[in-house]
């Protein structure tokens, strides 16, 4: 089949140009004839204006034809083609396309419950451009690092309410969930949004994610001058994770601040992170609570999610050193993601736990967030609400 | 047969006013063919052969305009000519009349 040359089309608008061009050139040759009325007689010539705009004419005429025959040529074409990388002129025309998709993605997750098919549609458009260093940073920038950090796990959810359960003979649903093999298309999503996030955090100067979007994607309401002194008081090994999960993001391809601010997220146990094949970015899940105040080293991370980390750092250090690694990543990636949140929704009322609590066991009181004396806030200042992602 | 300048002087006009109307048909032509309607090489290559025409466009207004203001110049040319004949003609009148010794010639006293 001819390649068509078109990457996106608007039906209606492109037969309102054929329109537009057929009527260019029968005006053309209508004032060729009028041109020749008007000028016979007068002992002037206007053959060469007549023969220009006859010319004139049949461009418009072949112009015409060519955009029909593209128009034809992309009806042709089978449904459900993935769609080809759109090239943005300028990155004030990016940025715009990028806030107005940022918008139409909040809107669809802030539906109840949000649609599949709405996400799916909004994240290939993502995709299109997710080469663009302006369009990705001004689209988490408008987005937000909440909603940016909550959205593949929306992804995962509205899938599974999309899914249709196969049935036995008697009707009854032979599983609860999709199987594996039946994940492709939300993982795709999912590293799509990755990707995206790949791109964006290697954009630098004014345009880029600020360190207060990245805090607070990665639930890390820390300033900058505190981190040195945290990295100073944990224990030598979290050094170490922190210091490989780095390295192997910023091998992935992330930008040095969100490769740091994750993983000194993922390293201090303060949120869990769930990593495509290519140790993309997947999600992030974030403790409950934040950290406390004074050492700023204890947080509430459930043992479960520990548990997701040192999977987390399982596959960090597989997929940098086993060749047959991706595949076993890529089947776990999904049941990461549910598993860690499922593991921070199991802990009863903690999430919606707005009062501090005593731990007699190390005589300690931790600080919800939420709580005037928690510094769990977001970039403004105001404090985040209590919950888990 | 040679036309007068009245009709010269509207069919100025008339090209003037063609001129002006294929101006402003081929100015509207960016934005039905923007990337609102479609993207990708064929609409690329679409875009240039569509600002050549659109230049050509503006040529032919020029020449339009150029040639309203040759039946312009050539009305004003017919009108003088018209003017320059009828005083020749009234010149020659008067000498008739003059050397017949009639109203406006000489006396015999």
């Amino acid at each position: 089949m001819a390649d068509p040359g078109v990457i996106a089309l608007d039906p209606a608008r492109l037969m309102g140009l054929e329109a537009y061009l057929q009527g260019l050139s029968d005006g053309c040759r209508r004032r060729a004839g009028r041109v020749a009325d008007e000028v016979a007689g007068s002992g002037l010539t206007a053959d060469h204006t007549v023969a220009e705009l006859e010319r004139l004419a049949a461009a418009c005429q072949r112009e015409r034809d060519e955009v029909a025959g593209r128009r034809a040529l992309v009806a042709a074409l089978p449904d459900g083609l993935p769609l080809t990388a759109r090239v943005w002129p300028s990155a004030v025309q990016a940025r715009a396309a990028a806030d107005a998709l940022a918008d139409e993605v909040a809107a669809a997750l802030a539906a109840h419950p949000p649609r599949w098919t709405d996400l799916a549609r909004l994240l290939a458009e993502l995709d299109r451009s997710a080469g663009s260093g302006p369009f990705t940073t001004a689209f988490f920038r408008a987005l937000g690092p909440r909603r940016s950090r909550q959205l593949p796990l929306h992804l995962e959810q509205a899938y599974q309410r999309a899914w249709s359960a196969p049935l036995d003979a008697d009707g009854r649903p032979l599983a609860e969930r999709p199987y594996p093999d039946e994940l492709t298309e939300v993982i795709a999503a999912q590293t799509r949004l990755a990707a995206a996030l790949r791109t964006a955090s290697r954009v630098e100067g004014p345009a880029a994610l600020s360190r207060a979007w990245t805090r607070s994607y990665t639930g890390l309401p820390i300033a900058d001058g505190a981190i040195a002194g945290i990295d100073a008081v944990v224990t030598a090994a979290q050094r170490r994770e922190v210091g490989e999960v780095e390295e192997a993001l910023r091998q992935a391809g992330y930008g040095l601040t969100l490769a740091g601010s994750v993983a000194r997220s993922v390293g201090w146990r303060r949120a869990a992170a769930v990593l495509t094949v290519d140790r993309g970015i997947l999600g992030l899940v974030v403790a409950p609570l934040a950290l406390a105040d004074g050492d700023g080293l204890e947080c509430d991370v459930p043992e479960a999610v520990l548990g997701s980390v040192a999977a987390t750092m399982t596959v960090v250090g597989a997929v940098a050193s086993v060749a047959g690694a991706p595949i076993t990543v890529a089947a776990g990636v999904l049941s990461g993601l549910a598993l860690v949140f499922g593991a921070c929704r199991s802990q009863g009322e903690r999430p919606h736990e707005t009062r501090p609590t005593y731990d007699p066991s190390t005589g300690e009181t931790r600080m919800p967030s939420g709580h005037q004396s928690n510094p769990h806030v977001d970039a403004a200042g105001v404090p985040l609400p209590p919950g888990y992602a | 047969m040679s036309r007068s300048p009245a009709h010269l002087a509207a069919a100025a006009e008339a090209l003037r006013a063609l001129a002006d109307a294929l101006a402003a048909d081929f100015a509207g032509l960016d934005a039905h063919s923007g990337p609102a309607t479609w993207e990708g090489p064929a609409a690329s290559a679409h875009h240039r052969r569509a600002e050549v025409v659109a230049f050509d466009a503006r040529v032919v207004a020029v020449d339009l305009r150029g040639l309203a203001d040759q039946l312009d110049q050539r009305a004003a040319a017919v009108v003088a000519a018209q003017h320059v004949e009828a005083r020749r003609h009234q010149w020659a009148r008067f000498e008739l009349l003059a050397a017949l010794g009639g109203p406006g010639g000489e006396s015999d006293g």
